[in-house]
C-alpha cells in the first residue's frame, strides 16, 4: 500500500481559490480525515487525490511516484460517493462487477470476486436487485463493495455516511473502521462531522476556507487546537469563548482576569511569550467545568439561563455578564446528580489544566 | 506500489481524447461554419476562389438596397411587410401565451388536465399537413392575400407551444410568492400583473423573441397564401431571386440573403441560451 | 348578514362554493379564451375540413361536390403513389437515424465530455440553422452542392483533382437528408445534452476511479440513463419529418422528377400546383390521422405526469 504526499498543493477554479498551498501525508495503512465545513476544499482535494481534477499547482505522490498527471484509472484507487452513485440501471451485481469488467477481467473471476466481497460485507442474498428497491444502509455497503471488489490500495470516502440516519451511521463508523485496519489499505475519509473525524481517523486534517488550519491525531486536535476555528469546531457543545481578558500576574502565579472575574492559568503559562496581554479570548471546553453553588477562588460567576438534559448528561446554559453590559453563553457539563433553577446564581469553575487564551485579531491559540 | 510507467498516450489520455473530440465536432460542424462564412465572405466579394476565398470587395452585390431590381417590388416595402408579420406575430403571441400560460399553471378548473394533453398534443401535431383547410378558411374569412391571415395563422400555431412555454415559467416560481400576495389582500388578477407577471418577464421575452423569428422567418405559408407583389415579404423575395439569379450571380444572392437574416444573428446570442429551457417540452422540427 | 344557523351555514356554505367555482371557472377561461378562439379557428376547424374535403374534388372553383371515397380509390392506382411513399419512407428513416437522432446525440455526447465553455459554442452553431430563415438556410446548400465549379463540394473535388459534379442530379435525396438533418439534429442535441447534464456527476467520476473507458461509459452509463429521452425524440421526430416538406420545396422541389417528392410535399402539390383541393385534403387525412394516432400514443407513452400537476390556490 502506498503512503500518499501532497505538497504544497493548491486548486483554482477561475478565481476562486478552492484549495490553497496545502500540504500533509498519509502513512502506508493510515487513516486520515479530512474535516471541515461545507466549502472548505475538502471534496476538491479528495477529487484530486483520485484524479479527476489536477492540481493548479503542487504536487501529489503515491510513494515516490509523482501522481499530477496520471488517469484515474491507472491510480489504483477506489472512492466511495455521498450518495453512493450506484448506477441505477445496473443491479447489484453490476454494479458491484463493473470496475472489474473495466479491467476486462474473465466472467468467472468476476462471480467469484464479487461473491467474496457480498459475502464479507453481507448483502450477498441482493444481487439481483436494482439499487432502487434496496435501503439506504444497503445500498451504502453495495457502495463499498464496489469499491473494496478490485483491491485498491488507496481507498477514499467522501462523506459516505452522511445520508444515513443516525443509528446506522453508528453501526457504519465502527464497520468501516474495523474493515479498513483489517485490509489495511491507505484511505482518506472526506467528512464534516467531527465526531465521525475522531472516532475512526488516526490523523484528521482541518480544512477551512481552503486551508489546511491543522494536521494532527484526535488528541492532539482536541487538546491543543491551533487556533479559534479548530477549538470550535471539534467537540460538542463546542468550546466556550469569553472576551477581553487580560494576563496578570500574582504572587509569581498567572492569571486570566476581567472586572472581578479572575482564573488561574496554568503553570506552563509561565512558559509562554505573551506579545500582548490585553483583550485575549479565554477559552474551555463544556466537559472541562465544575459547576458550584457556592463562590469559590478562581471562578466565574453566572446565572442559569437554560437547562437541556440530554438524558445521561445535562447542558446546563449559562449566562455570565460581559463587559459592555451585554452577557456571555456558556455551555457546561453538570455532574450528575446536580439540580438547577433558572435565574439561579452558580460559579463556574475551569480546569486551570484545560483553559486556553486566543488572540482575537489573528484567532490563533497563544496558551 | 509497483512503479507506473505510462506511455505518452497513457499520461496524456484525457488531453488527446479532449482534442480527438473537438476535431470531430469541427469536422461535423463545418457545412455550418463554411455555410455562413461563404454567405458573409461572398456578399462583399467581387469573385471567390476555391469556392469561399474572397478576392476583391465590394459593395455592388447590395445594389438591390438603393435600385429597384426589376420584376421585384420594392425591397423596403417588402422590409416593412416582413417587419409588420413578426412584430403582430410577437405581440399576439407574447400576450396570449402569458394569458394562458397562466391559467394553465395556476388555475384549477374542470378540464384542466384534458386541456393540457390537447396543448401537448398540438403541440406535436404537424400543422402543416392542414394546410389545404386553412387555404379554404382563409378564403372563408377574406384574409387570403392579406397580412393579417399569415399574421394570425402563424400565431395560432405558435400559440400551443408558446404556452407551454410560459406555463413552464410560471411553474417555476414559488407559489409563496402568491400566497403572500393574497394574504396582504390582492386580488389573483392584482397578483398576476404586480407580482407574477414582472418575474416571467424573462420567459416573455424569450417567447416573443421567437415569435418575432418565427414571423420574420415564415415562407411556406406566404409562398401560398400571397399572391399580390405589394404584400410580399423578404422570404418571399429571396426565394425569388434565387430562382432568377442562382447561376448568374452569387454575390446579389448572398447580400440579399445577408440582409434577410441580419435579425435572426442579431437576437441568436440573446436567445441562445434560453434554448435548453425551451426544448424540454419540444420544438418542431 | 350571516347567522349561525346549521341549515343556514350548510345554505352559505354550498352558495359559497358555486359562486368560487363559477368565478374561478370563468377566470381562468378568460385568460385562456384568445389562445382557444384561434385554436379554434387555425386547427379545430382545419382537422375537421380537411377530413370533409378528402370527400370532395373540391378544385380552383370551391364547388362542394361530395364523390364519396372516390379519392381514396384514386390514390390507390395513384401512379406516384408507390414513388412518394418509398421516398417518404427512404427521406424520415435515414434522416431520423442519421441526424435527428444519430448526429444529435454524437453532439450531445462529444460537447459534454469536453470543457462547457468550448462545448457550448459548439452547440450555440447546431442551433443557428434552426434560426434561420428557411430561404437563406436552403440557399447554403445550393451553393454547397452547387453543380458548377463555385459549389463547395465541387471546389473539394477539384483540389482532389476531380472533376465538379451535378450533385443535385446525382444524389438529390442525400441532399434534403442532410439539409434536414442539420436543422433536426439540434432538437435531440438540446433534449439529449440536457438530459446528459442531469445525471449526477458521481456517477462519471465512479466509472473513471474505476478504470472505465469514454466508450464504456457512453455505453454502459450514459445511453441506458438517457434511453427514454431517446425514445422521445424518436417519436417526436417521426412525427415531425413526415409531415415536413419546406426545405425540399425550396431545395429540389420535389425534382428532379419526383425523386425526392415526399407525401406531404406531394401533398402540397396536388393542392396548390394543381390546385386539386379534394385529393389533396385526402391525402393530408393521411398525414392528419398519423399525427392524431402517433400524438396519443406518445401521449401514452410518456405520460407528461409532472408537466400536469394540479396547481396550489384555491382563491379565484
Amino acid at each position: 500500500m502506498p503512503e500518499i504526499r501532497v505538497v504544497n498543493f493548491s486548486k483554482h477554479f477561475g478565481k476562486v481559490r478552492a484549495v490553497d498551498n496545502v500540504s500533509f501525508d498519509v502513512k502506508d495503512g493510515e487513516f486520515v480525515a479530512l474535516l471541515g465545513p461545507s466549502g472548505c476544499g475538502k471534496t476538491t482535494t479528495l477529487l484530486t487525490l483520485a484524479g479527476i481534477y489536477k492540481p493548479t499547482s503542487g504536487e501529489i505522490y503515491f510513494d515516490d511516484q509523482l501522481m499530477n498527471n496520471v488517469p484515474p484509472k491507472y491510480r489504483n484507487i477506489s472512492m466511495v460517493f455521498q450518495n453512493y452513485a450506484l448506477y441505477p440501471h445496473m443491479t447489484v451485481f453490476e454494479n458491484i462487477a463493473f470496475p472489474l469488467k473495466a479491467k476486462k477481467m474473465s466472467k468467472e473471476e468476476i462471480e467469484k470476486k464479487v461473491l467474496e466481497v457480498t459475502k464479507k460485507l453481507m448483502i450477498d442474498k441482493l444481487l439481483d436487485r436494482k439499487p432502487m428497491q434496496i435501503s439506504g444502509g444497503q445500498q451504502q455497503r453495495v457502495a463499498l463493495a464496489r469499491a473494496l471488489v478490485k483491491e485498491p490500495a488507496v481507498l477514499l470516502f467522501d462523506e459516505p455516511l452522511s445520508n444515513l440516519d443516525a443509528k446506522l451511521r453508528m453501526m457504519m463508523r465502527a464497520e468501516i473502521k474495523k474493515l479498513q485496519s483489517d485490509l489495511g489499505i491507505t484511505s482518506v475519509y472526506v467528512t464534516h462531522d467531527q465526531a465521525e473525524a475522531m472516532t475512526m481517523a488516526s490523523r484528521i486534517a482541518v480544512f477551512s476556507m481552503g486551508k489546511l488550519v491543522q494536521y494532527g491525531t484526535p488528541d492532539e486536535i482536541y487538546n491543543e487546537p491551533k487556533n479559534m476555528f479548530v477549538a470550535a469546531f471539534i467537540g460538542n457543545p463546542p468550546m466556550n469563548f469569553m472576551e477581553n481578558f487580560k494576563v496578570q500576574s500574582k504572587d509569581g502565579e498567572l492569571f486570566a482576569t476581567r472586572g472581578d472575574i479572575m482564573v488561574k492559568l496554568p503553570p506552563k503559562a509561565k512558559e509562554v511569550k505573551f506579545e500582548k496581554t490585553e483583550g485575549l479570548v479565554l477559552g474551555f471546553r463544556p466537559e472541562h467545568c465544575k459547576i458550584a453553588k457556592k463562590e469559590v477562588e478562581n471562578s466565574i460567576p453566572a446565572n442559569v439561563y437554560v437547562l437541556e438534559p440530554l438524558g445521561r448528561d445535562l447542558i446546563v446554559n449559562l449566562k455570565v455578564k460581559g463587559v459592555g453590559g451585554e452577557s456571555e453563553l456558556i455551555k457546561i457539563f453538570a455532574e450528575p446528580g446536580m439540580n438547577f433553577e433558572i435565574e439561579e446564581k452558580v460559579y463556574i469553575i475551569p480546569d486551570p489544566e484545560k483553559l486556553h487564551l486566543f488572540d482575537p485579531e489573528t484567532e490563533e491559540t497563544i496558551l | 506500489m509497483a512503479e507506473l510507467r505510462l506511455n505518452f498516450f497513457q499520461r496524456n489520455s484525457s488531453k488527446i481524447s479532449q482534442a480527438v473530440m473537438i476535431i470531430i465536432l469541427v469536422l461535423i460542424t463545418s457545412p455550418i461554419l463554411l455555410g455562413y462564412a461563404w454567405l458573409i465572405l461572398r456578399s462583399f466579394s467581387v469573385d471567390m476562389v476555391h469556392g469561399f476565398i474572397p478576392t476583391k470587395l465590394t459593395l455592388k452585390n447590395w445594389r438591390f438596397l438603393w435600385q429597384e431590381m426589376k420584376g421585384y417590388p420594392n425591397i423596403w416595402r417588402t422590409f416593412l411587410n416582413t417587419f409588420w408579420i413578426a412584430l403582430w406575430v410577437m405581440i399576439l403571441e407574447a400576450l396570449i401565451t402569458s394569458m394562458g400560460g397562466y391559467a394553465l399553471s395556476r388555475y384549477d378548473f374542470p378540464g384542466r388536465t384534458s386541456m393540457l394533453r390537447f396543448i401537448l398534443v398540438l403541440h406535436a401535431f404537424p400543422s402543416i399537413s392542414l394546410m389545404v383547410a386553412i387555404y379554404y378558411v382563409l378564403k372563408v374569412i377574406g384574409l387570403l392575400d392579406n397580412l393579417w391571415g399569415i399574421i394570425l395563422l402563424k400565431a395560432s400555431l405558435e400559440i400551443p407551444w408558446g404556452t407551454w412555454v410560459m406555463k413552464g415559467f410560471y411553474d417555476g416560481i414559488p407559489w409563496e410568492l402568491e400566497w403572500a400576495g393574497l394574504v396582504d389582500g390582492y386580488g389573483r388578477f392584482e397578483v398576476w400583473r404586480k407580482i407574477v407577471i414582472p418575474l416571467v418577464k424573462p420567459g416573455i421575452a424569450v417567447t416573443a423573441i421567437f415569435a418575432f423569428l418565427s414571423g420574420w422567418s415564415e415562407f411556406v405559408f406566404i409562398n401560398t397564401f400571397i399572391f399580390s407583389q405589394n404584400a410580399w415579404t423578404l422570404s418571399k423575395y429571396v426565394k425569388g431571386i434565387i430562382g432568377d439569379f442562382r447561376f448568374a450571380d452569387y454575390g446579389l444572392l448572398t447580400a440579399v440573403g445577408l440582409f434577410y437574416v441580419i435579425p435572426t444573428i442579431v437576437f441568436f446570442f440573446f436567445v441562445n441560451k434560453y434554448m435548453i429551457k425551451l426544448t424540454i417540452g419540444g420544438v418542431k422540427g | 348578514m350571516l347567522v349561525w344557523s346549521p341549515a343556514g351555514r350548510r345554505g352559505f356554505i354550498l352558495r359559497g362554493d358555486k359562486m368560487k367555482f363559477f368565478s374561478g371557472k370563468l377566470k381562468s377561461w378568460l385568460f385562456l379564451s384568445p389562445m382557444l378562439i384561434l385554436v379554434t379557428i387555425f386547427f379545430a376547424i382545419p382537422v375537421v375540413l380537411t377530413v370533409i374535403l378528402a370527400f370532395t374534388d373540391m378544385d380552383y372553383r370551391f364547388i362542394w361536390n361530395f364523390v364519396g371515397l372516390m379519392n381514396f380509390r384514386d390514390m390507390s392506382t395513384d401512379f406516384l403513389i408507390p414513388k412518394v411513399l418509398l421516398n417518404t419512407l427512404i427521406y424520415t428513416f435515414s434522416t431520423l437515424t442519421l441526424f435527428n437522432v444519430g448526429m444529435a446525440l454524437l453532439i450531445s455526447l462529444l460537447t459534454t465530455s469536453i470543457s462547457d465553455r468550448i462545448g457550448v459554442i459548439f452547440r450555440s452553431l447546431w442551433m443557428l440553422p434552426r434560426l434561420t430563415p428557411s430561404v437563406v438556410y436552403g440557399l447554403l446548400w445550393l451553393w454547397i452542392f452547387d453543380p458548377t465549379k463555385y459549389g463547395l463540394m465541387n471546389n473539394l473535388f477539384a483540389l482532389l483533382g476531380l472533376p465538379p459534379q451535378d450533385w443535385l442530379h446525382t444524389h438529390p435525396m442525400m441532399i434534403i437528408v442532410f439539409a434536414n438533418g442539420f436543422i433536426g439534429a439540434s432538437m435531440g442535441m438540446l433534449i439529449f445534452t440536457a438530459a446528459i447534464k442531469a445525471i449526477p456527476e458521481d456517477y462519471f467520476r465512479a466509472a473513471l476511479i474505476d478504470g472505465a473507458s469514454w466508450f464504456m461509459i457512453v455505453r454502459k452509463i450514459t445511453l441506458p440513463l438517457i434511453k427514454w429521452q431517446i425514445l422521445f425524440v424518436t417519436a417526436y421526430q417521426t412525427l415531425s419529418l413526415l409531415a415536413s416538406f419546406e426545405y425540399i420545396l425550396i431545395i429540389t422541389d420535389g425534382g428532379p422528377v419526383y425523386r425526392t417528392e415526399v407525401w406531404a410535399l406531394y401533398t402540397y402539390h396536388t393542392a396548390f400546383s394543381s390546385f386539386r383541393f379534394g385529393y389533396g385534403a385526402a391525402l393530408s387525412t393521411i398525414l392528419v390521422g398519423i399525427g392524431v394516432l402517433s400524438a396519443f400514443i406518445y401521449l401514452k407513452l410518456f405520460g407528461f405526469q409532472a408537466l400536469v400537476q394540479k396547481p396550489r390556490i384555491e382563491v379565484d
